[in-house]
């Protein structure tokens, strides 16, 4: 059989099946519906096997979010930062750094593209300094602080707050001596690393579980979408 | 000089921003603002940058008609309709082309952006990431086997987190979940972010000190 056949059937199948819907079925009659829902099936297509019609469909969400994000970056980086404060606000400091971000174009020339590395280096320096005060305050203070076992916790008649507290707490810990790559294989944090990936896997087990369930809803939404929005069957 | 300006201005900038976190001055705070600012101008070259890259790879492909050329337009073209109807239909004094859309006037361009940004790339999005079930279904019958207590305890985790989230209601599977994601979940949640926060830390005193000089690339 030719590589094109089974797409041409499926196409073939999707076209009768659309009729029989505009014909049989209170259809929504938004073109823009339409749209969102034909593209939707395009994607579905790929569960089939890859095909044209998920390529297209893939390469039409690849440039479109591409367009998205350019126009978001002229409006709200650009534009709105730069350039308005600069032509029509006469604020002439922020020549400094359009000209820095127009370095990063010097790649395109050989002769002088070492260039490039400035604005690369100015927005990893001042990302990293900003980053390093900022972790420390936001990540580890403010994490140890929550994991802290406080005296309150073990209040009379319900002490589990308490003892949960205790188990968090040895969970983080026998979690980061899984982490410390750098011991000897038979040290003494041998034994606490085994503790360590019980918890590694029961929060990995209830990530995935958690991950499951949002593509799961993501799934019942577009399905719900189908039915309700374009073919009308279930009401709105 | 090729490597000792970016080395330096790095440092620099590294060490000025450090300190400002310590200066509770107006000043301090300003200096930071306008830093962060200066950094989104910076990075909207990048990304502009990176969008020639895209353009380029594509306009190759379709030159020397490589492999799946065919879908290089559909995606350029893609691309220029959405920056197109992007950068006019969001600009605030431009009313090209009014349409009336319930009762109100509008440009065409903010008319075909909305519907392009809800009916399409919302879709497009949304499918691809539902697809997904399918797949990770597949993948956790071939990857969820117990051998052992370790995958054993990965695969009652899972299962647990499911069905609670199905029958939240149903006693005690809504408690059992909440305490599984409240305290052995957030241990480890917590005992990785810790860790990863200290690694990026690391990470970024060795850009700050230059011991990582990847960014540099390989030339001299």
């Amino acid at each position: 059989m030719k590589k094109w056949v089974p797409t041409v059937i499926f196409l073939a199948v999707a076209v009768v099946l659309i009729v029989l819907a505009i014909v049989f079925l209170p259809v929504s009659k938004s073109v823009w519906v339409w749209i969102a829902a034909l593209l939707t099936l395009a994607i579905f297509s790929i569960l089939y096997r890859d095909n044209p019609i998920y390529r297209i469909a893939e390469h039409i969400f690849v440039g479109l979010s591409l367009g998205y994000g350019l126009a978001m970056i002229w409006h709200l980086a650009l534009w709105q930062i730069a350039l308005r404060p600069l032509f029509v606000e006469g604020r002439f400091i922020l020549i400094i750094p359009i000209a820095i971000g127009l370095l990063y174009f010097t790649r395109l020339i050989p002769k002088v593209s070492w260039l490039v590395r400035i604005p690369i280096s100015i927005a990893l320096g001042l990302g990293s300094g900003i980053a390093i005060p900022l972790i420390f305050q936001a990540t580890i203070f403010e994490q140890t602080k929550a994991s802290l076992v406080l005296p309150e916790m073990f209040a009379p008649g319900n002490p589990w707050p308490g003892i949960w507290a205790i188990i968090l707490i040895i969970g983080i810990v026998t979690t980061l001596a899984y982490f410390f790559f750098s011991r000897k294989e038979k040290s003494v944090l041998s034994p606490v690393s085994k503790v360590g990936i019980i918890f590694i896997m029961l929060g990995f087990g209830a990530t995935f579980g958690l991950t499951v369930m949002s593509r799961v809803s993501l799934l019942i939404g577009r399905v719900q979408f189908l039915l309700r929005e374009w073919l009308g069957i279930i009401a709105q | 000089m090729k490597r000792r300006i970016p080395l330096t201005l790095t440092l620099v900038l590294g060490i000025v921003m450090m300190i400002q976190f310590f200066i509770p001055h107006q000043f301090s705070q300003d200096f930071k603002n306008t830093a962060l600012e200066w950094l989104r101008v910076i990075g909207g070259f990048a990304f502009i940058i990176g969008l020639a890259s895209f353009i380029t790879h594509h306009y190759t492909k379709i030159k020397h008609k490589k492999e799946g050329w065919a879908y290089s337009p559909i995606a350029l073209g893609a691309l220029v309709v959405m920056a197109v109807v992007g950068l006019i239909g969001r600009s605030p004094n431009m009313n090209w082309i009014p349409v009336t859309v319930q009762g109100q006037q509008i440009s065409v361009f903010t008319y075909l952006f909305s519907n392009f940004f809800t009916h399409m790339m919302i879709p497009l999005g949304a499918t691809m990431f539902s697809v997904l079930a399918f797949y990770i279904a597949s993948a956790a019958y071939r990857s969820f086997r117990a051998k052992s207590l370790v995958s054993i305890l990965l695969l009652v985790a899972a299962f647990v987190i499911m069905l609670a989230i199905i029958f939240y209601n149903v006693l005690p599977l809504g408690d059992l979940g909440e305490w599984l994601l409240s305290v052995p979940n957030m241990a480890a949640k917590r005992g990785i972010l810790l860790g990863a926060s200290l690694g990026g830390i690391a990470t970024s005193l060795k850009i700050i000190l230059g011991i990582e000089r990847g960014y540099l690339g390989g030339t001299k």
